[in-house]
């Protein structure tokens, strides 16, 4: 059975790639690239989170009835990281690159800390509990990666 | 279970955290204060003092601190009732700091066991509070192994430091220069470094996205450490000093190795905006591969001058330049990063206004680079100590400044930000 840990944790390596070649074009002050790669990363997080609160979340809730615990946690940093992001992209857009690498540095510590809490505490805990249900963790996984663009 | 939410509360690592840097400015002030002894001879008691303000004072504060963070959510190491637990292990950790030291420039007084006895007290009990959730901890890869050592190495140093100023205070007996050795050894290779070892494990692939450190290298470093310590202290115990020097380069290796390591990852990082921090921890494992190399010559030189020389240069290469350094380079990183979790759950938004600026951190990383090079020259020619004393202040001041900026930034913050939601 393929397990919520090693797909989610694989995703966040992926967001960090991105993340990383977005920093660079903010660095260079390269707004186009800086923009595209920001845009990138933003849909590449946003199915993540996705990901986790519409499949992963609900499912792990119910199983345990843990409606106020880890999980209610990290939805409340999704949101503060997606706030982060649309910060970032107005900072791009206004061609203010210096506050834009400052605050995106802070989104990038704020998604570590997370990944470290989901990787350590939460993802093993939704492995134990799900063990019964592959056809959620295979549904949450199929929507990880870069969502199709019409 | 671990709960996400065991992280402790920030005050408990930031009482740790803004101590910290007031022991490098006590530190860099001795050497001024007393220029013709801080540098002369490791067994002068100025000289001794200078090295427990870097040791006993910056280096302990800051480590014990990042323990009370890293272990629970890192480590899945869970720490009892940290507020509580900070209240003690803080307060007497300072006091016993300071008195040690105080002990060391007016004997007499009995500061020096007090001191002692105080930072036993402080370890002691934080190493019993720790110790069952450390053995039990979740997470499996070497960071945590290499922290069980650490922790393992700190009670042993503690140890033998209060039997080292229980001779002090009342003669001391005829194995005080192995106990010195020992607790050298047993404070910078069985505390410091694989505590070092262990964060960096941690952060380094998360903060600049490189390739994880080998795990199975550093698993196996992780258990041939501490027995290349206790063999080292063995052979040392029963006089075989001989075996005891060859076995001690064994540190050597592991020092160079890990300093090889991080260096590569740093070179093969996807995050490539440079910063000051990140430019701290390579200064910092620069100095490490240096100070491995001062080990082997302070251990194997047969000319006394030379050694005396090696090990004085160690001290400062060791206890400023590698461990002063990196807690220096980690507070850059962590302080900001606590901060704005916290400005968060507090839903105060993650945006912190006012901390210092890239340049104000790259200043400290520059003049703590420095202060190192000066030391190292002026233990040569000793007519350098008061400018490389200067040039040190000036390093633990910079580091104190932008310590202090975050928290009065976050202070700042806090008072003029209105909530944008319930606070939980």
């Amino acid at each position: 059975m393929a397990s919520v840990i090693e797909h989610f944790a694989a995703d966040h390596r992926a967001c960090d790639e991105v993340f990383a070649r977005a920093e660079q074009a903010i660095a260079q002050r390269m707004q186009l690239q800086a923009a595209d790669a920001f845009a990138r990363f933003h849909l590449l997080l946003d199915a993540h989170f996705r990901a986790e609160e519409e499949v992963i979340f609900p499912a792990f809730e119910a199983a345990t009835g843990m409606t106020a615990g880890p999980s209610a946690v990290m939805r409340g940093e999704h949101g503060e990281m997606l706030g982060l992001c649309e910060d970032v992209r107005r900072l791009i857009i206004a061609g203010d690159f210096d506050e834009a690498g400052r605050l995106a540095d802070t989104l990038f510590s704020i998604m570590q800390a997370h990944n470290m809490k989901e990787e350590q505490i939460l993802y093993p805990m939704c492995d134990q509990v799900l063990s019964a249900q592959p056809q959620v963790v295979a549904d949450a996984i199929a929507r990880l990666g870069m969502p199709e663009v019409s | 279970m671990l709960e996400v939410r065991d992280a402790p509360p920030l005050s408990v690592p930031l009482r740790f955290f803004l101590g910290a840097p007031l022991f490098g400015i006590a530190g860099a002030l001795l050497v001024l204060i007393y220029p013709d002894t801080a540098l002369a001879s490791r067994w002068h008691p100025h000289a001794v003092a200078v090295l427990h303000c870097f040791t006993a004072g910056l280096m302990l504060q800051a480590m014990l601190g990042a323990l009370f963070q890293v272990l629970p959510v890192a480590a899945g190491s869970l720490v009892p009732r940290p507020r509580l637990l900070a209240g003690v292990v803080h307060p007497a950790s300072v006091l016993g700091a300071v008195l040690l030291v105080a002990g060391f420039l007016l004997p007499g007084y009995h500061l020096t066991g007090i001191g002692a006895a105080l930072l036993a007290l402080a370890c002691g009990v934080f190493v019993v509070a720790i110790a069952p959730g450390l053995l039990h901890a979740t997470a499996r890869d070497p960071a945590r192994r290499l922290m069980r050592v650490a922790v393992a190495g700190l009670a042993v140093a503690v140890a033998l430091g209060f039997a080292l100023a229980h001779q002090l205070e009342h003669g001391a007996g005829a194995r005080f220069v192995t106990l010195v050795n020992l607790h050298a050894l047993w404070a910078l290779a069985g505390w410091a470094l694989p505590l070092v070892a262990g964060v960096a494990v941690l952060v380094v692939p998360m903060f600049y996205i490189t390739p994880p450190y080998p795990k199975m290298l550093l698993s196996l470093a992780a258990i041939a450490l501490p027995v290349l310590l206790a063999a080292i202290s063995t052979a040392a115990w029963i006089g075989a000093e001989g075996l005891a020097r060859w076995l001690a380069l064994g540190v050597s290796v592991f020092a160079l190795g890990f300093a090889g390591i991080t260096y590569r990852l740093f070179l093969l990082r996807r995050r490539t905006r440079t910063d000051a921090a990140g430019s701290g921890w390579r200064a910092a494992m620069v100095a490490l591969a240096g100070g491995a190399a001062l080990l082997a010559v302070a251990m194997l030189a047969s000319d006394p001058d030379t050694a005396q020389r090696a090990a004085m240069a160690l001290g400062v290469v060791l206890a400023i330049g590698v461990f002063s350094g990196v807690i220096g380079a980690m507070l850059q990183k962590i302080l900001p990063f606590l901060i704005t979790l916290r400005l968060a759950a507090l839903g105060l938004g993650a945006r912190l206004t006012g901390g210092p600026g890239e340049r104000a951190l790259r200043a400290q990383t520059w003049l703590q680079s420095a202060a190192v090079l000066l030391l190292l020259i002026a233990i040569c020619l000793p007519r350098m100590v008061v400018f490389a004393g200067a040039v040190l202040l000036l390093a633990q001041c910079s580091f104190a400044w932008n310590v202090w900026r975050f928290a009065l930034a976050y202070r700042h913050t806090r008072a003029t930000r209105q909530p944008n939601e319930p606070q939980a």
